[in-house]
C-alpha cells in the first residue's frame, strides 16, 4: 500500500508518501511524478518520506530517475524525514551522496527557499 | 515450519512482506532485522515474478517456507521459472558514482545479499529455490 499526497502552494510541490514502496506500488509513484512534471512543471519539489518505513530497489529506481528528470528540466528535488530503514538503504546504495536530503520538512524548506 | 503459496504476480509482495516479517519477529529478531529480511525476500520475489514468469509469458506460483531452529531462521523462496542463480551475480560497480553516471538497475540482488547472513541457491526439480539465512543471536546466561 502506498498513499501519495501532493500539495502545492508553499512555493514548492510537497509530495508526502505513506506506506511501502515495492515493485507493486512504485508504478503509482512514477505515474504521479510524471503527471506533475508534465502538468504544472513545478521547479521545486519536496518528497516527504516521514511515513515511509520501507522501500525496495523499485523505489530507489524512481527516486534516481526523477532526481535526474527534474534536474534536466531545470528544477530541484529534495527529500526529507527519511526513516531509519530507508536511510540505511540510501546509505548502502550510495544514494546519500547523490540525493539532496534534509532532516525534516522545515530544513528542506530552507534548502529549497533560502532567505 | 510455516508455508505460504502466492500467485506469481506483484500483488504477492504485500502478503509476502507480512509473512516474512512475522517469521523474523516470531523467531525473536528485532523489527530492524525483520525489515532487512523483508527487503531481501521482496527483491528476489520481484525477480521471480518478472523474470521467471512475466518475461516468459508464463503464469506460476511463489512458494514460501520459514523454519527456525536454535541456531538460525531460514526462509525459502521458490518459483518454477527457468534455472537462474542470482547468487553468482557481481555487485553493481557504480555505487560511488555521481548522479549523472549512476545506472538504475542491479541494486536488488546487492541489497538482498547484504541484508542476510547467507543467500543460497539450488535447483530442485523444476524449481529455483533461494534460501535466506539469519543467524539467531546467542542466548544469554539462563
Amino acid at each position: 500500500m502506498l498513499e501519495i499526497t501532493p500539495t502545492a502552494g508553499q512555493g514548492f510541490l510537497h509530495i508526502a508518501l505513506k506506506g511501502e514502496i515495492t515493485s507493486a506500488t512504485a508504478p503509482q509513484l512514477e505515474r504521479v511524478l510524471a503527471e506533475c512534471l508534465a502538468g504544472d512543471q513545478p521547479r521545486l519539489w519536496l518528497l516527504d518520506l516521514e511515513a515511509l518505513p520501507f522501500t525496495s530497489s523499485a523505489g530507489l529506481r524512481v527516486f534516481l530517475t526523477y532526481t535526474k528528470k527534474i534536474k534536466t528540466a531545470g528544477g530541484r528535488l529534495v527529500f526529507c524525514s527519511v526513516q531509519p530503514a530507508v536511510a540505511e538503504v540510501f546509505e548502502v546504495s550510495g544514494f546519500t551522496q547523490i540525493l539532496s536530503i534534509a532532516p525534516d520538512a522545515a530544513a528542506a524548506r530552507h534548502l529549497l527557499l533560502p532567505d | 515450519m510455516k508455508t505460504l503459496v502466492l500467485p506469481g504476480t506483484l500483488d504477492a509482495l504485500d502478503p509476502l512482506g507480512e509473512f516474512v516479517r512475522n517469521a523474523a519477529l516470531e523467531a525473536g529478531f528485532d523489527a530492524t532485522t525483520a525489515g532487512r529480511l523483508h527487503l531481501a525476500v521482496d527483491e528476489m520475489a520481484t525477480n521471480s515474478v518478472t523474470h521467471a514468469y512475466q518475461e516468459q509469458g508464463r503464469e506460476g506460483l511463489i512458494y514460501l517456507e520459514a523454519e527456525t531452529d536454535e541456531r538460525e531462521l531460514r526462509v525459502h523462496l521458490e518459483d518454477t521459472g527457468p534455472a537462474y542463480d542470482p547468487t553468482t551475480r557481481a555487485d553493481p560497480a557504480d555505487l560511488d558514482r555521481p548522479l549523472e553516471e549512476r545506472g538504475i538497475g542491479g541494486l536488488g540482488i546487492f541489497l538482498a545479499r547484504r541484508n542476510v547472513d547467507a543467500l543460497l541457491y539450488e535447483r530442485r526439480g523444476d524449481r529455483n529455490r533461494l534460501t535466506f539465512v539469519l543467524q539467531r543471536p546467542p542466548k544469554g546466561p539462563a
